[in-house]
């Protein structure tokens, strides 16, 4: 029975069909065979007979798929827009941070936002563009890798997504001088040339931070195929049980 | 109930619809229920791949027509469905266009038996 069920999770999720729909009908549709089955044997019927004659009930796996397929609405964002959310939603998601953190400091009372700069500050500010930069990203990019994944979606999108974050993160780089707390870019001056603003445009450090970007990439996708193996164990352990 | 003894399937396209809100506004249920209630209402002359109705509920509850909640009974724990404001207003339009077509189609029908009898 069970892998009737899992051949039909593995058609609707390929398929596009949102996987809190999936996961839903088909404990649904378990329930319904368990209802069946005992309706069945308390006429007497044998428990194979029984079994079988649920399914019939129940309906061929064609008719259970094409019931959900054929519904539109059921779909995800994710499979009706991949570019956008895997795409698009990762580097959006990422720039969003610091801005968002940004949003919430200007709300800080006056007192407290104009403290005096010391050690504790550039260490703790090292520490938050740490995390932004470099440790974010890696986590980030296993995320959309992972809900790709799940999606049974293709990975070119995520990849692309995360690859666009991890050479955005991976080119900036962390400084701070007596009175003065800052982050640079090695990307930004190729990306607009017209401004001086940026700094100048520095061959080596791009290549450190694309090279950088490569090995954060390598990070997120170790730690997706991590994830996928463990939730296989998991999986196959909760079967057997 | 084999699925050779099913409704035709190309006079069911939106009957699953009319039924499940139709009963669903009397009073909450669960699927497997809910099949039995459709059976009984119709006196078995509508029977249902037992398994169509759940994409029918998830798109109904998709565009808020349903609601559906968790109840542990008998020591498992059923999703519930009920009918919402929204699906009684889907409810009450359906069911004029279901009037309007069933009496269009009686007179289709009413006129060929006569032509036919002439």
């Amino acid at each position: 029975m069970s892998q009737r069920f899992e051949s039909l999770r593995e058609r609707l999720l390929r398929a596009g069909v949102a996987p809190r729909h999936v996961r839903r009908y088909l404990r649904e549709l378990r329930d319904h065979h368990d209802d069946l089955v005992h309706t069945e044997l308390t006429k007497n019927a044998e428990l194979v007979a029984a079994r079988e004659a649920a399914w019939a009930r129940l309906g061929t796996e064609e008719s259970l798929a094409q019931g959900m397929l054929e519904r539109p609405e059921l779909r995800s964002m994710a499979a009706r827009f991949p570019a956008l959310v895997f795409g698009a939603g990762p580097v959006f998601s990422w720039l969003g941070v610091p801005i968002a953190t940004a949003a919430l400091v200007s709300l800080l009372p006056e007192a407290i936002r104009h403290v005096k700069v010391n050690a504790a500050i550039i260490d703790a500010y090292h520490v938050l563009c740490f995390v932004h930069t470099r440790l974010l990203p890696v986590l980030l990019g296993a995320l959309v890798l992972e809900l790709a994944a799940r999606r049974r979606l293709g990975a070119r999108w995520p990849l692309m997504g995360s690859a666009a974050v991890h050479v955005l993160a991976g080119s900036f780089t962390v400084y701070s001088f007596p009175g003065q707390l800052g982050v640079s870019s090695a990307l930004l001056p190729w990306l607009l040339p017209f401004t001086h603003a940026l700094g100048p445009r520095d061959l080596t450090a791009l290549g450190e931070g694309l090279l950088r970007a490569a090995v954060m990439l390598a990070a997120s996708v170790f730690i997706q195929r991590l994830v996928r193996r463990f939730a296989r164990t998991d999986g196959s352990t909760l079967a057997a049980s | 109930m084999t699925a050779a003894s099913k409704t035709n399937p190309a006079f069911m396209t939106g009957v699953p619809e009319i039924l499940i809100l139709r009963l669903l506004a009397d009073r909450e249920m669960y699927g497997y229920e809910l099949v039995q209630a459709i059976e009984l209402a119709t006196g078995e002359a509508i029977k249902l791949g037992e398994g169509v109705v759940y994409p029918v509920l998830h798109a109904l509850e998709e565009s808020g027509c349903l609601k559906s909640r968790r109840k542990p009974v008998n020591g498992r724990t059923r999703v519930y469905y009920l009918v919402t404001a929204a699906g009684k207003k889907r409810l009450a339009s359906v069911i004029r266009d279901w009037d309007r077509i069933t009496r269009a189609v009686s007179q289709v029908l009413e006129g060929a038996s006569h032509v036919a009898t002439v």
